[in-house]
């Protein structure tokens, strides 16, 4: 499958990828990461810029027509759905096995 | 106040030595080759965007490397930094180097808040002076084919003014004659060769500072 060679997820990318499960420009990527993870995870500009180009060229997400042509929107591509979907899958059997373990 | 000075390839001596003034009250107004131009925080005749409350990071300035192909993605790239409250200083579509000074109060006082993309900036910046690099080296290359070069010419500079009896000259009949043919006296001793070669150990020097600043992160 051609989604292992993305995964495991850095935390920085997956609250990205689910930030733009709904169409998304630059900053609001930004103050979205931050307010799902409470704060804890805030990207800046420059790291923003970057990881989008990453994420364009591994088909995670697509550009999506703008009303602003001075803001391009970006979506959570198809592949990037499995891609979040499986992620979430091997944290959620991680958390058991810590609480198998007492962790 | 404006101040003179040759960028470093260092960015983070360079934001330095502009932010040693932003901490002294000063806001970063532009750039003009090798001119900053700064004003005064209270003036406020360089542009900000709401209220600015003071605190350490207000107006600080960072760098950026990145240049783009088209306008529209230029833009694109300037808006998200205003967005973030980042004003864009200097820089052009072309021009790597992008300045951006801090405007907004939530804004971090950097543009990277990881260790690789903050690196990947001075990938960006090898790539540039290689590719000028190469291009500089096979304009030289077609040079040194065209024109010979002989080391021993540096040092028998005489030899090198063609001017039948210039040397027994005196006075002003030496001198106008002297002056007139030292331009292509130095072309044909290689000093246009030398200064082709510094130029090239300049270049190559800043493509291995990049390389080293990147892998050092």
């Amino acid at each position: 499958m051609n989604k292992s060679k993305h995964l495991p997820l850095t935390e920085t990318t997956f609250y990205i990828l689910t930030a733009l499960l709904s169409p998304g420009h630059g900053y609001y990527i930004m103050q979205k990461v931050e307010e799902l993870s409470l704060g804890r995870v805030r990207i800046a500009a420059g790291t923003m810029y970057g990881a989008i180009e990453n994420l364009l060229s591994q088909n995670l997400i697509t550009p999506v027509p703008s009303p602003d042509k001075r803001r391009k929107l970006y979506q959570t591509t198809a592949l990037g759905r499995q891609v979040l979907a499986s992620e979430a899958d091997r944290l959620r059997y991680l958390v058991t096995i810590a609480d198998r373990f007492g962790l | 106040m404006k101040k003179y000075h040759f960028p470093f390839i260092d960015l983070d001596k360079e934001e330095e030595w502009i932010n040693k003034y932003i901490r002294q009250g000063w806001r970063l107004r532009s750039i003009f080759g090798l001119r900053y131009e700064f004003v005064s925080k209270e003036t406020g005749s360089a542009p900000h965007i709401g209220e600015v409350r003071p605190d350490e990071n207000a107006f600080l300035v960072r760098c950026d490397v990145r240049s783009f192909s088209q306008y529209p993605e230029y833009q694109n790239y300037l808006m998200m930094f205003e967005d973030a409250g980042w004003r864009h200083v200097s820089g052009n579509m072309n021009g790597d180097l992008q300045y951006f000074e801090r405007i907004r109060p939530d804004a971090s006082g950097q543009l990277f808040s990881d260790i690789v993309s903050r690196a990947e900036r001075y990938l960006r910046m090898t790539k540039r002076y290689l590719t000028t690099l190469l291009i500089y080296f096979s304009g030289m290359l077609a040079f040194f084919m065209t024109n010979d070069f002989r080391v021993q010419n540096l040092f028998n500079m005489k030899d090198m003014y063609f001017t039948p009896g210039l040397w027994d000259r005196s006075g002003l009949s030496f001198w106008a004659s002297f002056l007139f043919e030292t331009p292509f006296a130095l072309l044909r001793g290689g000093v246009l060769h030398l200064l082709m070669i510094l130029v090239f150990a300049l270049e190559l020097y800043a493509v291995g500072k990049s390389y080293w600043l990147y892998k050092r992160r």
